[in-house]
């Protein structure tokens, strides 16, 4: 037992001193140790963004960095744009980034890459309404792909006293706190044990193979996302976020986060670009106020003379983009949309802002009156018991519509014969297939059918 | 600002730092800022409550002193005087914030029956944290005054430290100026010793709090709350738990105060020293609460006669002292009752003890020395000793456990529906078909509960044998400090009550 004054000077206080700041860092190290070990038992990693980070930390040079949510790393192949531009590209994006950590994100590049260009994507969802909260509990959960991956830094100090109050420190620093459900669950144990022990899992490697042993899906470097899935037709039904996307506005802290990234670009003589992903019309068509949220953002882009686009409103004409071959899903394109997207991109953002104006329309409105008639899903909400379905098509009144369905129990029923109605609604409980034939009004010749599961 | 909250973890550092970098002569003045800012945290208008208090005492034992200089020891009526407004302006304070609402309760019933239209309070006041403690403290240093124990502190800020040092501010230990004044005046420097010692016991202190009060509150919480529904041994269970969780919330919250008063070389009265051991009701109270318990002897048992007025007297001090003490711990009837039970329990056992003493001395002859137990007990093998030792342990905690149902029931009302239930039946099957894990708490946190308390008791059997278990740990290797110290740490984060999925329990007693 020691009983001297930590500061007491005598012939040994160096060493004494030493030793006490050696059984300090013993007793840290043992901790942290042993809450990393809670780590490893108890965290559901997200592998992407884990491969991500990882890949990111790893990689010496970039130029260029498409920052946003995980349309980026869906859309966008940063080997097509190397090719174009000469550059190095990477897509720094983390599923449903909030702009606060597409703020933060860009702070930890500028510290380690002489950026030549950001990209910002701003995919309307998690910006708007509820989702766009960035002080949310829910942004805070998407936020912590970031914190949960990004080296210790003051900058990373400064993400996580931006995101949470102090109730919420342990559980940004101590990923385990949030998994404490699960700390007798031994099956949870052993499946994140038999994950993290796996070579894949230790060499960073994602990837999904077909019998031929070809990649399906698989994490290539530059934070590109290959994946040659199909939206399958009869997952045309979209989930309409109605709840989560009010009416369109972008939130006072998302607004004041884009502007920080702008200044903060500009600042530092970075070239800043604005952009929108495709999605397919099915979610498009369910927005509410897609148009008010474009303008918002338009407005703040012509406030600081950056460049706005969105491919959402593109002319199909120039992007011929919105086939179900093309995406993977509802909101992401695969790589064969990517292949076809990316050089298109490539060429609008190096263009000419004047000269790109003619690719794109004033309005979503005025983009899909320019379309060719068409039926491409459906989407529904939850209203009690029943869901509501409305059919996703770009017309109101020209295309009538056949709805039957075959319920998994039961027969073959029609909802409606040919009518201009789009909607609909059935029982939650009730599942089958469900078929829609659309026609021009009095052009039997245009009908077109769509097999869609619900 | 709660001792198991991310606030206090960010402030205890902060506090820790600055105190050891600026210099000797205003660390208490830091001290001081440092202890209204964390009472601050609750409602920062209530510091005036404090500091008005800080200075009415301040200036009766100032008066006091100075009238004891002028005049010397003998009495003084002006001293009384002083004494006796200071202890009316603080009780006044103390029953306006505390019990005026109860009072004012029975009033209106008694108007009632008179048909006479009840009195309405016209605003509604929230009870100011740890009012009951520092009042406490703050009369016992003036009473310290009047009676010559100690000198008045001519240091105002001190003296305002003394009543509002941080640690044992809101829920004690309720400190002497012999013992806490003292140590304020002397200049401070950390010791490696007291360094590690602090740390120790603040994390066992947020382990007893976090991983077993909290997760008890749990069980006791959902019988308590729906007591209708859980008969019979579910209210036993729950009355057992809470014995625990009770000792754990408060010792939690003691341990962590003193270790963190440790760190800036302050050394706090220790409140608890092994009271599930004891062997009776009395030997409970010297063990239990001892800051309180002292006090009421100090400040009100003696001064009513303690026990040199006749067995009678000393029976009714005991009684009247410890319905107070009911009182002091909350405006209800039901904490009355609890503690005129712990009274009664004492005046019971003494009542026993002179009957079987009179019995023993005619057993062994009218002039027999009364010495038949210890003999016996000498006499007799060390395992039979340790049986009634034991037995007498049990016995002791079956009756605390039972009084602990009328603390933990808000109003009498629920106390007696919890009796009702708990002789309603006799379904012992609960604990063998899994009941008891639908209460909340699963089979595996249940058994994590009952190691906790295990843990408790182990370290309370060696401090019950006179050993300080934190010294003992300190004695080991620097791998054994840095082995405790990591894994009370990592069982408070991985099986501690706080955070998204739990709601985090304030302490018990700082509502008192």
């Amino acid at each position: 037992m020691i009983h001297s004054s930590l500061f007491t000077s005598n012939s040994n206080r160096i060493k004494v001193y030493l030793k006490r700041v050696a059984v300090v860092g013993a007793a840290l190290i043992s901790l942290f140790a042993v809450l990393g070990i809670f780590d490893e038992l108890y965290v559901k990693e997200d592998n992407w963004t884990r491969i991500l980070w990882h890949n990111y930390y790893k990689t010496e040079n970039i130029d260029n960095v498409f920052l946003g949510s995980s349309h980026v790393h869906c859309d966008i192949d940063p080997f097509i744009l190397d090719e174009m531009n000469g550059m190095d590209n990477f897509n720094m994006s983390i599923p449903f980034m909030r702009l606060n950590g597409a703020y933060y994100v860009l702070k930890e590049m500028t510290g380690d890459h002489d950026l030549k260009n950001v990209y910002l994507e701003l995919y309307y969802y998690p910006s708007t309404g509820e989702q766009g909260d960035v002080m949310s509990d829910t942004s805070l959960q998407w936020n912590w792909y970031i914190t949960d991956h990004m080296r210790f830094s003051v900058n990373k100090m400064q993400f996580v006293a931006s995101i949470c109050g102090k109730d919420k420190y342990l559980d940004t620093f101590f990923p385990f706190i949030r998994y404490r459900e699960h700390v007798f669950d031994t099956p949870y144990i052993a499946e994140q044990l038999a994950l993290k022990t796996s070579d894949d899992y230790r060499n960073f490697r994602l990837r999904y193979e077909n019998d031929k042993g070809e990649p399906t899906l698989e994490y290539r470097d530059k934070g590109y996302h290959y994946n040659l899935g199909v939206m399958p037709e009869e997952t045309l039904a979209y989930p309409q976020q109605i709840d989560l996307q009010a009416d369109g506005v972008i939130p006072g802290n998302t607004e004041a986060y884009l502007r920080k990234i702008i200044v903060y670009c500009q600042e530092k003589n970075i070239g800043i670009t604005l952009f929108v992903n495709p999605i397919y019309e099915t979610q498009m068509l369910s927005t509410i106020e897609y148009d008010s949220y474009h303008r918002q953002v338009q407005a703040i882009a012509n406030e600081y003379g950056v460049p706005f686009y969105d491919f959402n409103l593109c002319k199909s004409e120039y992007l011929d983009i919105m086939h179900r071959e093309n995406f993977a899903d509802a909101g992401h394109l695969n790589s064969v949309g990517a292949e076809l997207f990316t050089p298109f991109l490539w060429q609008v953002l190096s263009g000419d802002a004047t000269a790109n104006r003619e690719y794109f329309c004033e309005s979503y409105e005025q983009k899909i009156m320019l379309d060719a008639p068409e039926t491409y899903g459906l989407y529904y909400t939850y209203e009690g018991d029943m869901r509501e379905y409305t059919i996703a098509s770009n017309r109101e009144t020209e295309i009538e519509y056949k709805v039957t369905i075959l319920p998994e129990e039961g027969e073959e029923r029609i909802v409606q014969d040919f009518s201009v109605n789009k909607e609909f609604e059935l029982r939650n409980d009730e599942h089958g297939m469900l078929t829609i034939v659309s026609k021009l009004k009095e052009q039997p010749e245009t009908q077109h059918t769509l097999e869609i599961k619900y | 600002m709660l001792f198991n909250s991310i606030d206090y973890l960010i402030f205890l550092p902060i506090v820790f730092v600055v105190y050891y970098v600026i210099p000797q002569k205003v660390r208490y003045i830091w001290l001081l800022l440092a202890s209204y800012c964390f009472y601050m945290r609750w409602n920062p208008w209530y510091v005036f409550l404090l500091f008005g208090c800080t200075v009415t005492t301040y200036i009766a034992a100032r008066l006091i002193e100075r009238d004891r200089q002028q005049r010397g020891k003998g009495a003084s009526h002006c001293r009384r005087t002083v004494l006796i407004i200071c202890v009316l302006v603080l009780l006044s304070v103390l029953g306006y914030f505390k019990y005026y609402d109860f009072f004012l309760g029975y009033f209106n019933k008694m108007l009632g029956i008179l048909h006479i239209s009840p009195v309405s309070r016209r605003f509604s006041l929230l009870l100011p944290v740890g009012i009951s403690f520092y009042i406490l403290q703050a009369l016992g240093y003036v009473f310290d005054v009047y009676r010559g124990e100690t000198y008045a502190e001519k240091n105002f800020l001190r003296y305002a430290l003394f009543v509002s040092f941080f640690p044992q501010l809101v829920a004690g230990p309720i400190e002497r100026s012999k013992n806490l004044l003292t140590q304020l005046a002397k200049p401070v420097r950390l010791s490696w010793h007291d360094f590690c010692k602090g740390l120790l016991l603040i994390v066992y202190g947020l382990f007893c709090k976090m991983v077993i009060a909290d997760r008890i509150a749990i069980v006791v919480n959902t019988v308590y709350d729906d007591s209708a529904s859980y008969p019979g041994m579910y209210i036993a269970y729950a009355a057992f738990l809470f014995s625990f969780q009770i000792y754990c919330d408060f010792y939690g919250y003691s341990t962590i105060a003193r270790g963190s008063s440790l760190l800036f070389g302050i050394r706090l009265t220790d409140n608890f020293n092994a009271p599930y051991y004891s062997g009776s009701v009395k030997e409970f109270w010297r063990r239990w609460h001892i800051s309180l318990s002292s006090w009421f002897r100090d400040y009100l048992y003696i001064p009513l006669g303690g026990n040199r007025k006749g067995e009678a007297r000393k029976e009714g001090n005991l009684l009247f002292v410890f319905g107070v003490s009911g009182l002091w711990h909350g405006a209800s009837v039901s904490f009355i009752v609890w503690g005129f039970l712990n009274g009664l329990y004492q005046v019971l056992g003494d009542v026993y003890h002179r009957l079987t003493g009179r019995m023993r001395r005619i057993m062994n002859g009218r002039n027999g020395r009364y010495v038949y137990g210890i003999e016996q007990e000498h006499n007799q093998s060390r395992e039979a000793v340790f049986s009634r030792r034991l037995l007498r342990v049990v016995m002791t905690f079956i009756l605390i456990a039972f009084t602990w149902i009328f603390f933990a029931a808000d109003q009498m009302k629920a106390a007696l529906q919890l009796m009702r239930q708990l002789f309603s039946t006799f379904n012992w099957e609960i604990f063998l078909d899994g009941s008891i894990y639908n209460l909340g708490v699963t089979r595996e946190y249940t058994g994590v509960m009952f190691l906790g308390i295990a843990a408790l008791m182990a370290v309370d059997y060696l401090k019950y044998k006179g050993k300080d278990v934190a010294e003992l740990v300190l004695r080991q290797g620097a791998w054994f400090q840095i082995l405790c110290f990591v894994s009370l740490t990592a069982a408070c984060m991985l099986f501690g009550c706080y955070g998204e999925i739990y709601d985090t329990q304030q302490f018990i007693y700082f509502q008192f």
